[in-house]
């Protein structure tokens, strides 16, 4: 499974990409993305904020054959299961 | 008053306050008790307001501080640390936004007698320690929040007056323009933030326009960045040079104007051209003035003002206040000069 992680936004103008492929990530995230790939649902935020400003916004791509998963996430709305993920991608893209 | 955003804040779920408490953090069941009512007490400040009695008696409160601990969560009013008149805590970053928000709540009351975010005394609740090593800084509709930075390339956000002050301004805006976050009435919303997170520092530094560095962010750089800052409102575009960063975007000219889709179309990127024109004019008739013209045109302004029409609200104002001798005599003039300047 390919990942594609992205996050803009900021005090500054950032953009921050990295992908990845699910096999490459610790054990305990490779689960993590499994069970978002069997239950999207269950991870899409329930609304933006549309008066945040200066926070990030979060985008998160999962393919997997023809199954594909989009996420839109921004700082008041990411998951608390979903964190550690995107923190390691974070790391990964070398940005602050 | 327009219709503000409600809180999206979560509830602290289950499993993140045992955490807590098996790392040893107590929580309080008062604070998030404390936390439930400040929500349903805005709530009901907010629908009060937009109501036709508040048109009449709009309500008016003491714009407290209350200062949270997010203990490296990305849960907002977790821990209750410090309110308005408490005592100071052992930790450090604690104590200095709770001084900077007062600061800065001084500053707008002193200035423009204006109170707090919404001119009506709103609390000021302020979030630190927020995410893990999370190098950002926001305002989200009802409240600020600072993360720790990741101690490399930027230490504490919370740390910083001008960073702080950007934040707040944000509060001030959306409660009086409401400028909308796109284009160039989005870069006008940045550029408010960063000439109030400016000048609110100058005034804390008693510099004057020849004497401040213009820049903002530059006491949050870590080790590795030295010297550098988020943005230079005097050089637009020379702020920060670097592997990890890039290089700053800003464009000090409509020649360079950025029209991509990026940054909700360079809100932080072409707020340079505001930015400078805002260091010109400060340079010609001092700070403290230039910033009263300022404050006064975004009261008038609309949440889909241009660049051009900009212009035009603070040349008005310029000449009103200048009638009033609230500005010096030459200001319109000034101001003409310093948007010619930037192709406006
Ligand atoms: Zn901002």
């Amino acid at each position: 499974m390919k990942l594609v992680y992205s996050r803009e936004g900021g005090l500054f103008p950032q953009r921050a990409h990295t992908e990845v492929q699910s096999a490459d990530l610790p054990a305990d995230l490779q689960k993590m993305v499994d069970k978002v790939l069997t239950q999207p649902d269950a991870y899409q935020p329930v609304s933006a904020n549309s008066a945040l400003r200066d926070g990030y916004q979060y985008r998160l791509d999962l393919t997997e054959g023809r199954k594909k998963i989009c996420l839109r996430f921004d700082d008041l709305n990411l998951p608390d299961e979903v964190q550690p993920l995107i923190h390691f991608l974070q790391q990964r893209t070398g940005k602050p | 008053m327009k219709k503000h955003v409600g809180c999206l804040c979560q509830i602290i779920p289950p499993f993140i306050i045992d955490e807590l408490k098996k790392a040893g953090v107590a929580i309080p069941t008062n604070t998030r008790t404390i936390s439930r009512e400040f929500r349903e007490r805005r709530a009901d400040q907010l629908a009060l307001r937009s109501s036709q009695s508040a048109l009449v008696t709009p309500p008016t409160k003491n714009a407290d501080r209350f200062v949270y601990d997010s203990n490296t969560t990305q849960h907002q009013r977790l821990l209750l640390v410090r309110k308005e008149g408490g005592a100071a805590t052992v930790d450090p970053i604690v104590n200095t936004v709770y001084e900077n928000a007062g600061i800065i709540r001084e500053y707008y009351k002193t200035a423009f007698n204006y109170l707090s975010v919404d001119n009506h005394g709103a609390d000021l609740i302020l979030n630190v320690h927020f995410g893990q090593n999370y190098a950002n800084a926001f305002w989200d509709g009802d409240e600020m929040t600072f993360g720790d930075g990741d101690g490399e390339v930027f230490i504490n956000l919370a740390n910083a007056l001008d960073v702080a002050g950007h934040e707040l301004t944000h509060g001030v805006v959306q409660y009086t323009a409401g400028l909308t976050y796109q284009g160039q009435p989005g870069a006008l919303n940045e550029h408010y933030a960063d000439v109030f997170g400016s000048v609110i520092k100058q005034v804390s530094k008693k510099q004057t326009a020849a004497t401040a560095d213009w820049l903002i962010g530059d006491e949050i750089m870590g080790p590795s960045l030295q010297g550098q800052a988020l943005r230079s409102m005097k050089a637009p575009g020379t702020a920060y040079d670097n592997p990890l960063m890039g290089k700053d975007p800003q464009p000090d000219h409509m020649n360079a104007i950025y029209k991509g889709t990026g940054d909700n179309g360079g809100v932080h990127i072409n707020s340079g051209i505001p930015n400078k024109v805002f260091f010109l004019v400060a340079t010609g008739i001092e700070t403290d003035k230039a910033a009263l013209l300022w404050f006064e045109t975004l009261k008038t302004l609309k949440p889909t003002t241009n660049f051009k029409s900009f212009k035009t609200a603070i040349l008005k104002q310029a000449k009103k206040l200048a009638v009033a001798k609230r500005v010096p005599a030459d200001t319109e003039t000034v101001v003409k000069e310093s948007f010619l300047a930037v192709g406006l």
